[in-house]
């Protein structure tokens, strides 16, 4: 039968990422515990929200303007042949603050901090440093995972919020060459934009951050097989960090807006 | 006679459908250093695993300091750790902290000190395996018979009474393997604490054992005083103690 293999494919993917699923879902729980139990690692996790708030800002910064400055030429270009110069502003704010900012966000995080963070702990793996931090009576999802993914859930919202405001002024930049008036596109904004546009953003970023952080840990933890198999484990961060990301996003979307 | 530190009955352990351990079955008595030794793949590095908690027996026993190692929580086997020290074949130090920082970390973690007591116990430690020189450096700098002995000096950072080595020669050229074979020998008697040395070196086997397990195909094949091992005529014995028909050395 010639769709079998097609089908066989589509059902290991399928399965693969509800494996993927439920070993995220039990890091999760085990991060969970250890925050319950109050044992925080903060040196730990300042760094960390260092490493992936404030060193991903740059990039962060250029993403979003052009992810603005993209929307604004598009919107500016259809709107204006209709007439409408009032509603660029309106539409680049929305679309920002609800899909832009966090997915474009995200999707960098991911690529940055995502595979830095499997690549780090899967180092650590095949080098037995988890095996030492084990015997040293330190247990690796608190001392590795937990400040990860706290820096994640915390640090997402903020970089998505500067993302809003370099996409705002990119979009309001390229608005203006298209002829746009800068005080109309202002004032679009400010009619369109509702704070719970923006909350909303930043609620889907902080468990972008969630998913990207774990991914990462659990992709790091089990690493085997030496430089290779940390090759494999930053590369599948990425990938899986990205497609879990865009099917969230889907789901969010309609459970929030 | 004393209670023996470490006491394995019965153990049995199976990795991907192949029984690494069948029935592993020995005591290591206090002071003493231990020496499991056999060819590659004869499941050394699993028993060291079962022993330090970082795998679970499918069956059998292991006693420590007479507590039921093997039933442990692993929050209860940190308890365990606390008395313990492992010097991993890699050194396993963490190469973003540099060689006072690794040596520091457990006291770090688990001791009530000040920066400054830690810094003198880290340099004292230093001192014991001869690297005062090193506690700035980070472990890539070094070379690998100096990150041994820093890994050494880590594994006795919280005092322990009872230390593991792993492969501890592996990798080392022969003068710098019988270098740290002598301060291996030399931590043993002058800190009287129990040593558990896995090995398939001979020389390290032979050099420093007061005792050892030679293991093939997952049991215990021979168990003594090297002297007792070297004169068991058995050819399966005799073909890994002495596989060139030439005595080792004494």
């Amino acid at each position: 039968m010639p769709g079998a293999p097609v089908l066989e494919r589509v059902g290991r993917i399928v399965l693969g990422l509800l494996e993927e699923t439920g070993r995220l879902v039990l890091l999760l729980l085990a991060t969970l515990r250890w925050l319950a139990r109050g044992r925080l690692e903060a040196r730990q996790t300042i760094r960390q929200m260092e490493q992936i708030g404030v060193s991903s800002l740059p990039i962060v910064l250029v993403t979003g303007t052009f992810a603005g400055a993209v929307l604004a030429f598009q919107t500016a270009k259809q709107l204006l042949a209709f007439g409408v110069p009032g509603l660029v502003g309106g539409l680049v704010a929305l679309s920002l603050a609800r899909e832009a900012a966090p997915v474009f966000t995200a999707v960098t995080t991911a690529g940055r901090s995502g595979s830095g963070i499997a690549a780090e702990i899967g180092t650590m793996a095949v080098t037995e440093q988890l095996d030492a931090l084990r015997v040293m009576a330190t247990n690796p999802v608190r001392f590795l995972v937990v400040p990860r993914v706290l820096a994640g859930f915390l640090m997402m919202p903020l970089l998505t919020l500067f993302a809003n405001v370099a996409g705002l002024a990119g979009g309001g930049i390229v608005a203006a060459i298209s002829g746009v008036p800068p005080a109309t596109y202002v004032g679009s904004v400010q009619r369109f934009l509702t704070p719970g546009d923006l909350t909303g953003g930043m609620a889907k970023a902080a468990v972008f951050g969630l998913i990207i952080t774990l991914v990462g840990s659990r992709r790091g933890l089990d690493t085997d097989g030496g430089a290779a198999g940390v090759g494999r484990a930053t590369t599948a961060a990425v990938v899986t960090a990205t497609v879990l990301i865009l099917i969230m996003n889907y789901v969010l979307d309609v459970a929030l807006f | 006679m004393a209670d023996p530190v470490i006491k394995i009955v019965h153990l049995r352990k199976r990795l991907n459908g192949t029984d690494v351990l069948r029935d592993i079955s020995f005591e290591v008595q206090e002071g003493e250093i231990f020496v499991i030794m056999g060819p590659s793949g004869t499941g050394k590095s699993v028993l060291l695993k079962n022993l330090i908690g970082l795998l679970r027996p499918d069956a059998g026993e292991i006693y420590i300091w007479n507590e039921p190692a093997h039933a442990m929580r692993e929050e209860e086997f940190d308890r365990l750790r606390l008395r313990m020290g492992v010097v991993f074949q890699s050194t396993a130090l963490f190469d973003s902290l540099t060689v006072g920082e690794n040596i520091a970390f457990p006291m770090r973690r688990h001791r009530q000190m000040s920066g400054q007591m830690i810094r003198t116990e880290v340099l004292d430690l230093l001192a014991l395996v001869g690297l005062e020189e090193t506690v700035d450096r980070m472990p890539a700098m070094l070379s690998g018979g100096m990150r041994k002995r820093v890994a050494i000096a880590r594994a006795l950072a919280l005092d322990p009474d009872l230390i593991f080595y792993d492969e501890p020669t592996s990798g080392l050229d022969p003068p710098t393997s019988r270098d740290v074979d002598g301060l291996i020998a030399r931590l043993g008697r002058e800190l009287g604490v129990t040593s558990v040395v896995v090995t398939h070196d001979l020389a390290t086997a032979f050099g420093i054992g007061d005792r050892m397990a030679v293991l093939a195909s997952g049991e215990v094949l021979a168990i003594g005083p090297p002297a007792q091992i070297r004169a068991d005529r058995r050819p399966e014995l005799q073909r890994f103690i002495n596989p060139g028909g030439v005595e080792e050395r004494p």
